[in-house]
């Protein structure tokens, strides 16, 4: 019973050890030999970084304000990221990930741009890894950590090959993944283990996998490794680590007498080290005594190992101590106590499991498999759904009993529990088994991972090439003017379809480039306000048509601000159409406003709304709440992932709150960048209105006079001209004449614009040959070089120079 | 399929447009005749459409300086940046809205200080 309880409980121990020591593996980076001041203030820094990341935090500020005086740009610019890289770092360490998130986005962009190939992108990469496995992102933490692999053998930097060779094990440790845990401790050992630090991580990490898996002597024999690497060290506290779980799998094989000595050995390196804490070994003798059948010493030491702890929010380095406390107390016939522990141990478990079945799920979808991976992880869930009934089960029946009493009783309550524990325990195996089937190998993966690449490549090139044939002739044919009104409407159904189309090819496209870390933002003025108006105004139609009113309160939302338009719009409008998606009637409302130094964009509905045990699942990709919704819906599942993904690379986040049936309330938080209010384009006269029938003359025109004026406003015909400037006229018409003699007299026309424009507007006409005078308007003849033609436009002198005959080429 | 399509976009902007079958036809009709501007296919059987702007690139006469502007269902990460590095001065992703060629020939034109003749 002990070992099938605390049996699959270990490996937890084994990450929490980890983390304590990989940030020690972490090599002081070295620099390309041009950025040598770099190299040093990292080489000073890095160890402070490990040692103390809050402390750290203040000093790499300081020298980022140093590194921003540097005269050199690149050098400038290197130490800059590299100061960026190491406060990610620390954030990373410190768990605030949205901040370290940031940093390390930054200093990522600025080292692809300067030295994609050297050590600190490598770092940067690392770090970025770990981030993203904390966030349980596990492709992408994948990608990362192994381009970072990759990047530190190009450089030949061993230690560091094995330091990210150990995080992505720690990766597969999430997911119960020994085999593959085992394969790459075994690699990162192969690379590098001269040093004592490494050698005795991995060694160390390789004992805990292997008490994992049952094999308690191997387990020992990797724990005597590292316990004489560690001896070199010179650190108790270590080598007291170490014994610590040489004791463990002592206990797990039997041999309670070789545990006892050990531990007495640790104890001694505990008491020489100084330890503060010595409660995870009272724990572990607490254990010893009770396999001596020496009860009241046992419950006396597990007492003392729980002082001072909440029992409810325990970490899981404490489920093995808590299995040890609920046999001591069971055995005593303390079941009050008893039931906090087994409580204590459910809550953990349930932790354990969820975090493997979320991150196997994810390292299956890194691999492509989705059939198999919902056939896992409904294994996974049903033995945790099986595990929870008896659990249950014992827990009523254990109340009843408490307030009944009765030796009846408690023959029953144990047998429950047994059951209880016994159910735990065969879930475990199952765990473990379905664990185990997940293992997958370095090349597997690797192949795998480029194949999806490759899939998704090919798919989406066999996609959009007959979707550029549909949505193209759609096109020409719209363009023709003569067009019948009723084939018209045809033709703009099969246009929305093919959007439509595009819009899922672009998603996949988009989920690609966010797993791999290559995902770019455009930095812009624009206006939020108006990009917000635009968004809703897509889905007015979409609203009415279902009957759903669609209400948008932009009233304290701020104007100008810079940042990606395209992506803010990208976010909003999934937004939009998931809340109407799910929205038989009632509301959806889009609400934008400043928050301090964030804006907050809402929007909320009135929909079938997510039950609360889906929210966590909801962002991640190809996944909806519930298959069924799929059916009912449609949708890819992407449109939430995305979202996220690009909510956090723009320095924010999304949140969600939602009930079943009570709508849901989608939140994206980003920061608050003001730029300068942009002018208000809806009612400025544009200083430069073009009318030219020819699209690709229209485009030549404007990207000619875009560096000179603003705003350039461009139509096809004199009626959209004379619509335009209904409103707010124009300062300057540069209009081709044949466009204006297409619907009439040129004269004719050119008065209409005239009295149109509003005062002390000026009409140049563009026409070929001679031509004739007309009143109000100057003219010139094609074909005119551009510099000439800008230079009348503004009213500049014009020197002719080298022929330029561009600006009516196409026309 | 895809030929006809710009060429029947180009023909709503009043631009004429000669055909070529595969990258070295293409590249002899561009030794034959005077082109404004090269739009060019990545995959197409034998010569890819890269290697092909190489050899525009390459070429000793002032053809070598025609516009080139791919056009492509490829979305590899990377892309823009070979093509771009190849010596294409524009690239366009399938599905090529009409607009955006007609601003990307446009962008060229007004770039250009003396383009002339017909599309290819």
């Amino acid at each position: 019973m002990a070992d099938g309880v605390t049996g699959g409980l270990h490996k937890r121990l084994c990450l929490a050890i980890l983390a304590a020591l990989l940030p020690m593996l972490t090599p002081a980076v070295a620099m390309a030999a041009a950025a040598t001041s770099v190299q040093a203030m990292m080489d000073r820094l890095k160890p402070l970084v490990f040692a103390d990341p809050e402390g750290a935090i203040p000093v790499i500020r300081q020298e980022r304000k140093k590194a921003e005086s540097i005269p050199d740009p690149r050098r400038r610019a290197l130490a800059i990221a590299a100061a960026q890289w190491l406060e990610g770092d620390a954030e990373v360490r410190l768990e605030r990930l949205p901040a370290a998130a940031t940093l390390l986005d930054q200093a990522n962009r600025a080292v692809d741009g300067l030295a994609p190939r050297s050590r600190l992108k490598a770092q940067i990469l690392l770090s970025r890894g770990r981030l993203n496995a904390s966030r349980v992102r596990v492709a992408a933490a994948l990608a990362d950590l192994q381009n970072s692999f990759a990047l530190f053998q190009a450089t030949g930097d061993a230690r560091s090959q094995s330091a990210a060779l150990l995080n992505i094990s720690a990766l597969y440790s999430d997911a119960k993944d020994y085999r593959s845990v085992l394969r790459y401790a075994d690699q990162a050992w192969d690379i590098y283990h001269a040093d004592p630090l490494v050698a005795l991580s991995i060694a160390n990490n390789r004992g805990n996998v292997l008490i994992a898996l049952g094999r308690l002597a191997e387990a020992q024999a990797q724990f005597r490794v590292a316990l004489a690497q560690g001896r070199l060290l010179k650190s108790p506290l270590i080598e007291a680590q170490i014994l610590r779980n040489i004791a463990r799998a002592q206990l797990a094989a039997g041999q309670v007498r070789d545990a006892e000595q050990t531990m007495q050995s640790g104890f001694m390196a505990s008491a020489r080290g100084g330890a503060s804490d010595e409660r995870p070994m009272l724990a572990l003798a607490a254990q010893v005594m009770f396999e001596h059948h020496r009860l009241p010493q046992a419950a006396a030491m597990i007492g003392r190992s729980f002082e001072g702890l909440d029992l409810k929010t325990t970490s899981l380095t404490w489920r093995d101590a808590h299995d040890t406390a609920y046999r001591i107390y069971r055995a005593q016939g303390d079941l009050p106590r008893a039931m906090a522990h087994l409580e204590a141990l459910k809550r953990l478990e349930d932790q354990s499991t969820q975090l493997a079945t979320s991150t196997s799920a994810q390292l299956m979808a890194a691999r492509f498999d989705f059939a198999n991976q919902e056939l896992r992880i409904a294994n996974l869930q049903r033995d945790e759904a099986r595990r929870s009934v008896a659990f249950e089960r014992a827990r009523v029946e254990s109340q009843q009993m408490l307030f009944g009493g009765g030796l009846a009783a408690v023959a029953i309550i144990i047998v429950l529990l047994l059951i209880g524990l016994f159910t735990i325990r065969r879930s475990r195996d199952k765990v473990r088994v379905t664990a185990a089937e997940l293992a997958v190998s370095n090349q597997a993966l690797g192949s795998a991972l480029a194949a999806k690449t490759e899939f998704l490549a090919t798919t989406s090139h066999e996609i959009r090439t007959p979707l550029n044939g549909i949505l193209g002739m759609t096109q020409v044919m719209l363009a023709d003017a003569a067009l019948a009104p009723d084939v018209r409407d045809r033709l703009d159904v099969v246009q929305t379809a093919g959007l439509t189309m595009r819009a899922l090819v672009d998603d996949i496209l988009d989920v690609a480039k966010m797993e791999s870390g290559k995902l770019t933002l455009e930095n812009a003025r624009f206006d939020l306000r108006a990009t917000l108006a635009d968004a809703a105004r897509l889905w007015e139609d979409g609203a009415a048509a279902k009957g759903v009113a669609l209400r948008v309160d932009l009233a304290d939302c701020p104007q100008g601000v810079e940042g990606d338009v395209a992506r803010v719009r990208q976010v909003v409008f999934n937004l939009l159409s998931n809340a109407l998606k799910f929205t038989r009637d009632g509301e959806v409302a889009l609400v934008a406003a400043l928050d301090g130094d964030r804006v907050a964009i809402t929007v909320s509905d009135t929909g079938v709304g997510i039950p609360r045990e889906k929210l966590g699942m909801i962002f991640e990709s190809f996944r909806q709440a519930d298959a069924g919704t799929t059916r009912e819906f449609g949708g890819t599942g992407l449109g939430l992932a995305i979202c996220r993904n690009l909510a956090e690379a723009m320095g924010g986040g999304i949140t969600v709150d939602s009930a079943p049936n009570k709508g849901a309330c989608f939140t994206v938080t980003l920061p608050y960048r003001p730029a300068a209010d942009p002018a208000a384009a809806a009612v400025v006269p544009p200083a430069l209105l073009v009318i030219e029938r020819n699209p690709i003359a229209r485009a030549t025109i404007r990207t000619l006079f875009a560096p000179h004026l603003e705003p350039i406003a461009l139509v096809a015909s004199t009626a959209e001209a004379l619509a335009l400037m209904k409103d707010r006229g124009a300062r300057r018409i540069l209009a081709d004449e044949a466009t204006l003699a297409v619907t009439g007299e040129l004269a004719e026309a050119v008065a209409g614009l005239i009295a149109g424009a509003g005062e002390g507007a000026r009409v140049t006409l563009l026409g070929t040959g001679p031509g004739v005078a007309v009143a109000g308007a100057e003219r010139l003849a094609k074909p005119i070089a551009s510099a000439e033609l800008i230079a009348r436009i503004l009213d500049r002198p014009f020197v002719a120079s080298v022929p330029d005959t561009l600006a009516s080429r196409a026309a | 399929m895809n030929r006809r399509v710009v060429k029947d976009m180009l023909n709503v902007a009043g631009v004429a447009m000669d055909e070529a079958e595969s990258a070295e036809i293409g590249l002899r009709m561009l030794g034959e005749h005077d082109y404004a501007m090269l739009l060019v296919d990545l995959r197409m059987p034998g010569m890819d459409g890269i290697t092909a702007i190489r050899h525009i690139r390459a070429r000793a006469d002032t053809k070598a300086q025609v516009p080139v502007i791919v056009i492509t269902a490829d979305t590899a990460l990377d892309l823009r940046e070979r093509c771009l590095a190849a010596g294409a001065d524009d690239v366009l992703f399938k599905p090529v809205a009409m607009d955006a060629l007609f601003d990307a020939i446009g962008r060229i034109l007004a770039r250009d200080a003396d383009a002339g003749g017909t599309l290819v």
